[in-house]
Protein backbone atom coordinates (compact mmCIF):
# COMPACT_ATOMS: atom_id res chain seq x y z
CA UNK A 1 0.00 0.00 0.00
CA UNK A 2 1.11 3.35 -0.75
CA UNK A 3 -0.14 6.56 0.82
CA UNK A 4 -0.73 10.14 -1.10
CA UNK A 5 -1.27 13.67 -0.24
CA UNK A 6 -4.76 14.10 -2.09
CA UNK A 7 -5.62 17.12 -3.87
CA UNK A 8 -9.25 17.43 -4.82
CA UNK A 9 -9.23 20.11 -7.01
CA UNK A 10 -12.01 22.74 -7.20
CA UNK A 11 -13.87 20.72 -9.58
CA UNK A 12 -14.52 18.04 -7.41
CA UNK A 13 -16.81 20.52 -5.56
CA UNK A 14 -18.85 21.13 -8.23
CA UNK A 15 -18.18 21.03 -12.01
CA UNK A 16 -16.25 17.68 -11.76
CA UNK A 17 -17.44 15.60 -8.51
CA UNK A 18 -18.53 12.48 -10.58
CA UNK A 19 -14.94 12.08 -11.48
CA UNK A 20 -13.44 12.81 -8.20
CA UNK A 21 -16.03 10.48 -6.38
CA UNK A 22 -15.27 7.57 -8.85
CA UNK A 23 -11.46 8.30 -8.95
CA UNK A 24 -11.06 8.46 -5.06
CA UNK A 25 -13.00 4.66 -4.91
CA UNK A 26 -10.91 3.44 -7.70
CA UNK A 27 -7.49 4.44 -6.23
CA UNK A 28 -8.20 3.22 -2.88
CA UNK A 29 -9.55 -0.36 -4.65
CA UNK A 30 -5.86 -0.05 -5.81
CA UNK A 31 -4.58 -0.36 -2.71
CA UNK A 32 -3.45 2.82 -1.99
CA UNK A 33 -4.43 5.28 0.69
CA UNK A 34 -5.45 9.12 -0.61
CA UNK A 35 -4.89 11.81 2.76
CA UNK A 36 -6.51 15.24 1.89
CA UNK A 37 -4.20 18.27 1.97
CA UNK A 38 -5.36 20.18 4.47
CA UNK A 39 -6.92 23.65 3.85
CA UNK A 40 -5.85 23.40 0.20
CA UNK A 41 -5.97 26.16 -2.06
CA UNK A 42 -6.86 26.65 -5.52
CA UNK A 43 -3.90 26.18 -7.63
CA UNK A 44 -4.64 28.86 -9.85
CA UNK A 45 -5.82 26.79 -13.11
CA UNK A 46 -5.46 28.33 -16.36
CA UNK A 47 -5.82 31.90 -15.19
CA UNK A 48 -3.03 32.38 -12.23
CA UNK A 49 -0.20 31.80 -14.94
CA UNK A 50 -2.10 33.96 -17.63
CA UNK A 51 -1.35 36.83 -15.20
CA UNK A 52 1.52 36.48 -13.07
CA UNK A 53 4.43 33.86 -12.78
CA UNK A 54 4.64 34.39 -9.45
CA UNK A 55 1.24 33.20 -8.79
CA UNK A 56 1.48 30.75 -10.88
CA UNK A 57 4.29 29.08 -8.70
CA UNK A 58 3.14 30.23 -5.08
CA UNK A 59 -0.40 28.91 -5.34
CA UNK A 60 0.28 25.42 -5.79
CA UNK A 61 3.55 26.19 -3.63
CA UNK A 62 1.32 26.64 -0.76
CA UNK A 63 -0.09 23.13 -1.45
CA UNK A 64 3.20 21.43 -2.19
CA UNK A 65 4.74 22.74 1.11
CA UNK A 66 1.98 20.91 2.68
CA UNK A 67 2.30 17.81 0.79
CA UNK A 68 6.01 17.97 1.75
CA UNK A 69 5.08 18.71 5.50
CA UNK A 70 3.06 14.95 5.06
CA UNK A 71 6.35 13.64 3.58
CA UNK A 72 3.43 12.35 0.61
CA UNK A 73 3.81 12.65 -3.15
CA UNK A 74 0.71 14.25 -4.32
CA UNK A 75 -1.96 12.85 -6.62
CA UNK A 76 -4.19 14.85 -8.34
CA UNK A 77 -7.05 13.45 -10.32
CA UNK A 78 -7.53 17.11 -12.24
CA UNK A 79 -5.33 17.34 -15.20
CA UNK A 80 -5.27 20.86 -15.07
CA UNK A 81 -4.51 20.78 -11.15
CA UNK A 82 -2.06 17.80 -11.68
CA UNK A 83 -0.39 20.52 -14.15
CA UNK A 84 -0.19 23.31 -12.30
CA UNK A 85 1.49 21.02 -9.16
CA UNK A 86 4.13 19.53 -11.30
CA UNK A 87 5.10 22.63 -12.69
CA UNK A 88 5.51 24.23 -9.67
CA UNK A 89 7.64 21.37 -7.97
CA UNK A 90 9.63 21.40 -10.94
CA UNK A 91 10.35 24.73 -10.73
CA UNK A 92 10.24 26.29 -7.35
CA UNK A 93 13.62 24.20 -5.72
CA UNK A 94 15.38 25.14 -9.17
CA UNK A 95 14.20 28.80 -9.06
CA UNK A 96 15.77 28.45 -5.53
CA UNK A 97 18.96 27.90 -7.27
CA UNK A 98 18.80 30.32 -10.14
CA UNK A 99 17.80 33.41 -8.42
CA UNK A 100 19.44 32.64 -4.72
CA UNK A 101 16.56 34.95 -3.28
CA UNK A 102 14.12 34.05 -0.06
CA UNK A 103 14.74 30.21 0.36
CA UNK A 104 11.15 28.33 -0.90
CA UNK A 105 9.61 26.39 1.35
CA UNK A 106 9.17 23.89 -1.07
CA UNK A 107 12.20 21.82 -1.32
CA UNK A 108 11.40 19.02 -3.86
CA UNK A 109 11.54 16.12 -1.61
CA UNK A 110 7.83 15.11 -2.99
CA UNK A 111 6.92 14.06 -6.70
CA UNK A 112 3.24 14.53 -8.27
CA UNK A 113 1.89 11.97 -9.70
CA UNK A 114 -0.56 11.99 -12.75
CA UNK A 115 -3.94 9.60 -11.62
CA UNK A 116 -3.56 8.01 -15.77
CA UNK A 117 -0.11 6.80 -14.70
CA UNK A 118 -1.19 5.04 -11.38
CA UNK A 119 -3.86 3.17 -12.96
CA UNK A 120 -2.15 2.04 -15.93
CA UNK A 121 1.46 0.71 -14.39
CA UNK A 122 1.21 -3.02 -14.61
CA UNK A 123 0.93 -3.70 -10.90
CA UNK A 124 -2.47 -1.61 -11.29
CA UNK A 125 -3.53 -3.81 -13.65
CA UNK A 126 -2.88 -6.96 -12.46
CA UNK A 127 -5.47 -5.50 -9.48
CA UNK A 128 -8.06 -3.91 -11.66
CA UNK A 129 -7.62 -7.71 -13.86
CA UNK A 130 -7.99 -9.69 -10.64
CA UNK A 131 -11.32 -7.46 -9.44
CA UNK A 132 -13.46 -7.85 -12.80
CA UNK A 133 -16.27 -8.70 -11.69
CA UNK A 134 -18.07 -7.90 -15.43
CA UNK A 135 -16.68 -6.64 -18.59
CA UNK A 136 -17.54 -3.95 -21.22
CA UNK A 137 -18.15 -6.54 -23.77
CA UNK A 138 -16.98 -4.94 -26.61
CA UNK A 139 -18.17 -1.46 -26.31
CA UNK A 140 -16.30 0.55 -29.25
CA UNK A 141 -15.14 3.88 -27.47
CA UNK A 142 -12.28 6.46 -28.20
CA UNK A 143 -10.05 7.54 -25.71
CA UNK A 144 -9.65 11.65 -25.08
CA UNK A 145 -6.32 12.71 -23.56
CA UNK A 146 -7.07 16.30 -23.95
CA UNK A 147 -3.39 18.46 -23.74
CA UNK A 148 -2.12 18.84 -19.80
CA UNK A 149 -1.84 14.68 -18.93
CA UNK A 150 0.83 14.48 -21.70
CA UNK A 151 1.85 18.19 -22.58
CA UNK A 152 4.44 20.37 -21.75
CA UNK A 153 6.71 17.05 -21.70
CA UNK A 154 9.43 18.76 -20.03
CA UNK A 155 6.28 18.59 -16.89
CA UNK A 156 4.58 15.51 -17.58
CA UNK A 157 7.86 13.56 -18.57
CA UNK A 158 5.87 11.76 -21.17
CA UNK A 159 8.51 10.90 -24.23
CA UNK A 160 8.30 9.58 -27.49
CA UNK A 161 5.02 8.67 -29.28
CA UNK A 162 3.46 8.43 -26.09
CA UNK A 163 3.41 12.31 -26.41
CA UNK A 164 1.05 11.81 -29.67
CA UNK A 165 -0.09 8.80 -29.31
CA UNK A 166 -0.91 8.19 -25.58
CA UNK A 167 -1.98 4.95 -24.26
CA UNK A 168 -2.12 4.58 -20.30
CA UNK A 169 -6.04 4.60 -20.67
CA UNK A 170 -6.25 2.46 -23.92
CA UNK A 171 -4.41 -0.07 -21.89
CA UNK A 172 -6.98 -0.05 -18.97
CA UNK A 173 -9.84 -0.06 -21.26
CA UNK A 174 -8.62 -2.74 -23.38
CA UNK A 175 -8.46 -5.22 -19.54
CA UNK A 176 -12.00 -4.30 -18.99
CA UNK A 177 -13.31 -5.80 -22.80
CA UNK A 178 -14.01 -2.42 -24.84
CA UNK A 179 -12.69 -2.06 -28.14
CA UNK A 180 -10.66 1.05 -28.47
CA UNK A 181 -10.70 3.06 -31.55
CA UNK A 182 -8.11 4.39 -33.27
CA UNK A 183 -8.35 8.12 -34.09
CA UNK A 184 -7.00 11.01 -34.55
CA UNK A 185 -8.10 13.50 -31.80
CA UNK A 186 -6.35 11.62 -28.57
CA UNK A 187 -4.59 14.78 -27.77
CA UNK A 188 -6.15 18.11 -29.21
CA UNK A 189 -6.89 20.54 -27.33
CA UNK A 190 -10.58 21.36 -26.86
CA UNK A 191 -10.37 24.91 -25.57
CA UNK A 192 -11.77 24.25 -22.09
CA UNK A 193 -9.57 26.83 -21.15
CA UNK A 194 -12.38 29.40 -23.09
CA UNK A 195 -14.80 27.80 -22.25
CA UNK A 196 -16.39 30.62 -20.42
CA UNK A 197 -14.14 33.95 -21.51
CA UNK A 198 -15.00 33.06 -25.04
CA UNK A 199 -17.49 30.25 -25.62
CA UNK A 200 -17.59 29.74 -29.54
CA UNK A 201 -13.64 29.27 -29.83
CA UNK A 202 -14.22 26.49 -27.49
CA UNK A 203 -17.41 24.94 -29.15
CA UNK A 204 -16.19 25.04 -32.88
CA UNK A 205 -12.64 23.20 -31.40
CA UNK A 206 -15.13 20.46 -29.46
CA UNK A 207 -17.47 19.89 -31.70
CA UNK A 208 -14.65 19.04 -34.42
CA UNK A 209 -13.16 15.91 -32.01
CA UNK A 210 -17.01 15.43 -31.33
CA UNK A 211 -17.67 14.93 -34.99
CA UNK A 212 -14.71 12.62 -35.47
CA UNK A 213 -15.84 10.71 -32.50
CA UNK A 214 -18.95 9.87 -33.92
CA UNK A 215 -17.62 9.45 -37.23
CA UNK A 216 -15.00 6.91 -36.36
CA UNK A 217 -17.69 4.41 -35.09
CA UNK A 218 -17.82 5.03 -30.98
CA UNK A 219 -20.39 5.03 -29.03
CA UNK A 220 -18.53 6.66 -26.45
CA UNK A 221 -15.95 8.87 -25.18
CA UNK A 222 -13.67 7.79 -23.01
CA UNK A 223 -11.31 11.06 -20.94
CA UNK A 224 -9.48 11.24 -17.71
CA UNK A 225 -9.78 15.10 -17.11
CA UNK A 226 -12.93 17.15 -15.35
CA UNK A 227 -12.33 19.88 -17.61
CA UNK A 228 -12.16 18.36 -20.92
CA UNK A 229 -15.08 16.11 -19.53
CA UNK A 230 -17.23 19.18 -19.04
CA UNK A 231 -16.46 20.85 -22.26
CA UNK A 232 -17.32 17.48 -24.22
CA UNK A 233 -20.69 17.45 -22.89
CA UNK A 234 -22.00 21.20 -22.55
CA UNK A 235 -20.84 22.29 -25.59
CA UNK A 236 -22.97 19.13 -27.50
CA UNK A 237 -26.03 20.09 -24.92
CA UNK A 238 -25.83 23.80 -25.92
CA UNK A 239 -24.78 23.34 -29.80
CA UNK A 240 -28.12 21.90 -29.86
CA UNK A 241 -30.04 24.10 -28.00
CA UNK A 242 -28.62 27.17 -30.07
CA UNK A 243 -29.69 25.54 -33.29
CA UNK A 244 -26.46 25.02 -34.20
CA UNK A 245 -26.42 21.03 -34.53
CA UNK A 246 -29.18 18.72 -34.68
CA UNK A 247 -26.91 15.38 -34.35
CA UNK A 248 -27.34 12.85 -31.72
CA UNK A 249 -25.60 13.81 -28.62
CA UNK A 250 -22.57 10.97 -27.80
CA UNK A 251 -22.23 10.31 -24.28
CA UNK A 252 -18.79 10.92 -22.38
CA UNK A 253 -17.61 9.13 -19.56
CA UNK A 254 -14.77 9.46 -17.30
CA UNK A 255 -12.09 6.22 -17.05
CA UNK A 256 -12.47 6.24 -13.26
CA UNK A 257 -16.45 5.55 -14.32
CA UNK A 258 -15.50 2.68 -16.14
CA UNK A 259 -13.62 0.95 -14.00
CA UNK A 260 -15.80 1.18 -10.77
CA UNK A 261 -18.25 -0.48 -13.24
CA UNK A 262 -16.70 -3.36 -14.05
CA UNK A 263 -14.75 -3.55 -10.53
CA UNK A 264 -18.34 -3.34 -9.04
CA UNK A 265 -17.79 -0.27 -6.82
CA UNK A 266 -18.76 3.28 -6.07
CA UNK A 267 -21.95 4.53 -5.89
CA UNK A 268 -22.48 4.89 -9.95
CA UNK A 269 -25.88 6.03 -9.69
CA UNK A 270 -24.79 9.21 -8.46
CA UNK A 271 -22.06 9.48 -10.92
CA UNK A 272 -24.44 8.86 -14.15
CA UNK A 273 -27.54 10.78 -13.18
CA UNK A 274 -24.85 13.85 -13.28
CA UNK A 275 -24.25 13.55 -16.96
CA UNK A 276 -25.66 16.25 -18.74
CA UNK A 277 -25.97 13.08 -21.92
CA UNK A 278 -27.53 10.18 -20.27
CA UNK A 279 -25.35 6.91 -20.93
CA UNK A 280 -27.87 4.61 -20.96
CA UNK A 281 -27.55 3.69 -24.48
CA UNK A 282 -24.34 2.36 -24.81
CA UNK A 283 -24.80 0.62 -21.23
CA UNK A 284 -28.32 -0.90 -21.39
CA UNK A 285 -27.93 -2.45 -24.85
CA UNK A 286 -24.70 -4.14 -23.16
CA UNK A 287 -27.32 -4.94 -20.28
CA UNK A 288 -24.51 -3.08 -17.79
CA UNK A 289 -26.85 -2.37 -15.65
CA UNK A 290 -26.26 0.53 -12.87
CA UNK A 291 -29.08 2.07 -11.16
CA UNK B 1 11.29 32.04 -6.24
CA UNK B 2 10.66 34.83 -8.65
CA UNK B 3 10.46 38.32 -7.57
CA UNK B 4 7.00 39.14 -7.49
CA UNK B 5 7.52 42.80 -9.08
CA UNK B 6 9.67 41.22 -11.72
CA UNK B 7 8.38 38.19 -12.83
CA UNK B 8 8.34 39.57 -16.39
CA UNK B 9 11.52 41.36 -16.37
CA UNK B 10 13.41 38.66 -18.58
CA UNK B 11 11.28 40.19 -21.22
CA UNK B 12 9.97 43.91 -19.97
CA UNK B 13 12.26 46.25 -21.19
CA UNK B 14 10.69 49.19 -22.72
CA UNK B 15 8.60 47.75 -25.86
CA UNK B 16 10.45 49.24 -28.28
CA UNK B 17 14.05 48.56 -27.04
CA UNK B 18 15.86 45.45 -29.09
CA UNK B 19 16.24 42.72 -26.08
CA UNK B 20 19.48 41.19 -26.00
CA UNK B 21 19.60 37.38 -27.51
CA UNK B 22 20.82 36.37 -23.60
CA UNK B 23 18.27 37.64 -22.01
CA UNK B 24 15.61 36.17 -24.39
CA UNK B 25 14.39 33.35 -21.78
CA UNK B 26 11.14 32.67 -20.94
CA UNK B 27 10.50 31.00 -16.80
CA UNK B 28 13.02 28.41 -16.35
CA UNK B 29 11.18 25.36 -16.99
CA UNK B 30 12.75 25.64 -20.56
CA UNK B 31 15.95 26.36 -20.28
CA UNK B 32 16.22 26.87 -24.22
CA UNK B 33 16.05 30.76 -24.95
CA UNK B 34 13.68 32.35 -27.93
CA UNK B 35 16.85 33.36 -29.77
CA UNK B 36 17.07 29.65 -30.99
CA UNK B 37 13.82 30.00 -32.74
CA UNK B 38 14.92 29.54 -36.61
CA UNK B 39 11.15 30.14 -37.87
CA UNK B 40 10.36 27.27 -39.08
CA UNK B 41 7.32 27.62 -38.21
CA UNK B 42 5.75 23.91 -36.63
CA UNK B 43 4.40 25.79 -33.75
CA UNK B 44 1.82 27.81 -35.76
CA UNK B 45 1.05 24.22 -37.96
CA UNK B 46 0.20 22.42 -35.00
CA UNK B 47 -1.49 25.52 -32.93
CA UNK B 48 -5.15 25.15 -32.53
CA UNK B 49 -6.42 29.01 -32.60
CA UNK B 50 -4.35 29.48 -35.59
CA UNK B 51 -6.73 29.68 -38.33
CA UNK B 52 -7.92 32.82 -36.29
CA UNK B 53 -4.91 34.41 -35.40
CA UNK B 54 -4.20 38.02 -35.94
CA UNK B 55 0.28 37.16 -35.24
CA UNK B 56 0.79 33.40 -35.58
CA UNK B 57 2.99 32.26 -33.07
CA UNK B 58 6.01 31.59 -34.81
CA UNK B 59 5.58 35.53 -36.10
CA UNK B 60 5.25 36.64 -32.36
CA UNK B 61 8.24 35.09 -31.40
CA UNK B 62 10.24 36.92 -34.14
CA UNK B 63 8.95 39.92 -33.42
CA UNK B 64 10.22 39.29 -29.98
CA UNK B 65 13.01 38.48 -31.26
CA UNK B 66 13.48 41.55 -32.97
CA UNK B 67 12.45 43.68 -29.82
CA UNK B 68 9.51 44.97 -31.36
CA UNK B 69 7.28 43.40 -28.58
CA UNK B 70 4.40 45.89 -28.09
CA UNK B 71 2.98 44.20 -31.31
CA UNK B 72 2.13 40.63 -30.06
CA UNK B 73 1.57 42.08 -26.42
CA UNK B 74 -1.32 44.28 -27.77
CA UNK B 75 -2.44 41.31 -30.39
CA UNK B 76 -5.32 38.60 -29.77
CA UNK B 77 -4.18 35.61 -30.07
CA UNK B 78 -1.90 36.04 -26.96
CA UNK B 79 -5.50 35.71 -25.30
CA UNK B 80 -6.67 33.24 -27.82
CA UNK B 81 -3.81 30.92 -26.66
CA UNK B 82 -5.85 27.54 -25.14
CA UNK B 83 -2.29 26.94 -23.12
CA UNK B 84 -2.61 23.43 -24.94
CA UNK B 85 1.63 23.52 -25.53
CA UNK B 86 1.56 21.96 -28.64
CA UNK B 87 4.01 24.42 -30.03
CA UNK B 88 6.05 23.85 -27.09
CA UNK B 89 6.22 20.78 -27.21
CA UNK B 90 6.95 20.31 -31.03
CA UNK B 91 9.10 22.99 -31.00
CA UNK B 92 12.93 21.00 -32.93
CA UNK B 93 14.48 23.56 -30.27
CA UNK B 94 12.49 23.84 -27.27
CA UNK B 95 11.41 27.04 -27.34
CA UNK B 96 8.91 27.73 -24.70
CA UNK B 97 6.71 29.36 -27.10
CA UNK B 98 3.09 28.62 -24.82
CA UNK B 99 5.19 30.45 -21.38
CA UNK B 100 5.71 33.56 -23.90
CA UNK B 101 2.12 33.24 -24.35
CA UNK B 102 1.44 33.85 -20.61
CA UNK B 103 4.37 36.26 -20.20
CA UNK B 104 2.82 38.20 -23.07
CA UNK B 105 -0.72 38.67 -21.36
CA UNK B 106 1.17 39.25 -17.49
CA UNK B 107 3.37 41.84 -19.40
CA UNK B 108 -0.01 43.24 -21.37
CA UNK B 109 -1.80 44.05 -18.33
CA UNK B 110 0.66 45.33 -16.19
CA UNK B 111 1.94 47.56 -18.91
CA UNK B 112 -2.16 48.65 -19.40
CA UNK B 113 -2.03 47.64 -23.09
CA UNK B 114 -5.05 48.55 -24.95
CA UNK B 115 -6.99 45.34 -26.25
CA UNK B 116 -10.27 44.79 -28.36
CA UNK B 117 -13.19 43.30 -27.33
CA UNK B 118 -12.91 39.47 -27.27
CA UNK B 119 -9.08 39.47 -25.98
CA UNK B 120 -10.63 42.53 -23.20
CA UNK B 121 -13.53 39.68 -22.32
CA UNK B 122 -10.47 36.64 -21.82
CA UNK B 123 -8.33 39.16 -19.87
CA UNK B 124 -11.07 40.06 -17.65
CA UNK B 125 -11.89 36.55 -17.21
CA UNK B 126 -8.73 35.66 -15.77
CA UNK B 127 -8.57 38.55 -13.66
CA UNK B 128 -12.32 37.46 -12.06
CA UNK B 129 -11.15 34.37 -11.67
CA UNK B 130 -8.01 34.99 -9.80
CA UNK B 131 -9.98 37.58 -7.79
CA UNK B 132 -12.66 34.52 -6.29
CA UNK B 133 -9.46 32.55 -5.85
CA UNK B 134 -7.77 35.61 -3.45
CA UNK B 135 -11.14 35.92 -2.03
CA UNK B 136 -11.95 32.16 -0.92
CA UNK B 137 -8.91 30.58 -1.57
CA UNK B 138 -11.05 28.01 -3.92
CA UNK B 139 -13.08 28.99 -6.96
CA UNK B 140 -16.12 30.10 -6.99
CA UNK B 141 -17.62 29.41 -10.69
CA UNK B 142 -20.96 30.65 -10.37
CA UNK B 143 -19.65 33.83 -8.88
CA UNK B 144 -16.96 34.05 -11.55
CA UNK B 145 -20.00 33.38 -14.39
CA UNK B 146 -22.47 35.59 -12.99
CA UNK B 147 -19.59 39.00 -13.03
CA UNK B 148 -18.27 37.57 -16.68
CA UNK B 149 -21.53 36.97 -18.74
CA UNK B 150 -23.92 39.79 -19.35
CA UNK B 151 -28.03 39.14 -18.56
CA UNK B 152 -28.70 38.02 -21.86
CA UNK B 153 -25.69 35.67 -22.24
CA UNK B 154 -26.90 34.49 -18.82
CA UNK B 155 -30.74 34.12 -19.99
CA UNK B 156 -29.50 32.40 -23.63
CA UNK B 157 -27.64 29.75 -21.17
CA UNK B 158 -30.36 29.65 -18.32
CA UNK B 159 -31.34 26.16 -19.19
CA UNK B 160 -28.24 24.78 -18.93
CA UNK B 161 -27.45 26.65 -16.19
CA UNK B 162 -30.76 24.75 -14.05
CA UNK B 163 -29.05 21.31 -15.52
CA UNK B 164 -25.71 21.48 -13.45
CA UNK B 165 -27.77 23.73 -10.72
CA UNK B 166 -29.73 20.19 -10.42
CA UNK B 167 -26.86 17.86 -11.08
CA UNK B 168 -24.83 19.85 -8.42
CA UNK B 169 -22.50 20.89 -11.03
CA UNK B 170 -22.64 24.41 -10.24
CA UNK B 171 -22.71 25.44 -6.34
CA UNK B 172 -24.52 27.96 -5.12
CA UNK B 173 -22.35 29.19 -2.36
CA UNK B 174 -18.91 29.28 -2.21
CA UNK B 175 -16.37 27.39 -0.16
CA UNK B 176 -13.85 29.11 1.64
CA UNK B 177 -10.61 27.98 2.57
CA UNK B 178 -9.60 28.28 6.64
CA UNK B 179 -6.15 29.71 5.90
CA UNK B 180 -7.29 32.92 3.63
CA UNK B 181 -5.03 35.34 5.16
CA UNK B 182 -1.91 32.93 3.14
CA UNK B 183 -3.33 32.96 0.06
CA UNK B 184 -4.12 36.76 0.45
CA UNK B 185 -0.79 37.71 1.12
CA UNK B 186 0.43 35.64 -1.91
CA UNK B 187 -1.86 37.71 -4.17
CA UNK B 188 -0.71 40.86 -2.15
CA UNK B 189 3.25 39.93 -2.81
CA UNK B 190 2.44 39.56 -6.76
CA UNK B 191 1.08 43.06 -6.90
CA UNK B 192 -2.86 42.13 -6.95
CA UNK B 193 -4.40 42.01 -3.91
CA UNK B 194 -5.14 45.07 -1.55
Amino acid sequence: MTSFAYFPGCASEGSGREFADTMEVVIQALDHDLQEIPDWNCCGASSAHSVSEFLSLALPGRDLVKAEQMGLDVVAPCAACYSRLATAALELPRQRELEGEEPPDFRGGIKVVHPLKLLSTPEALAVVGSKLTRTLKDLPVVTYYGCLAVRPAAVTGVTGSELENPTMMDTVLELLGAEVIDWPHKTSCCGASQTLPKPLLARNLTLEIVDCAVASGAEAIVTGCPLCFLNLELQQVQAKTDGDREQQHIPVFYISELMALCMGIGDLKLAFENHLIPVDGPLDSRELTWR
Amino acid sequence: MPKPTSHSEPLSASPSEPIPASRLTVGSTHNASLAACYQCGKCSTGCPVASMADVLPHRIVRLVQLGLKRDPMGSEHIWNCTGCSTCSTRCPNQVPVAELMDHLKADALANLIPLGADAAKIAQFHVLFNKSVCKYGRQYELGTVRKLKSSRELLGQFKLGIKMLRRGKLRLRPTRIRDRKEVRELFRRAGMGK
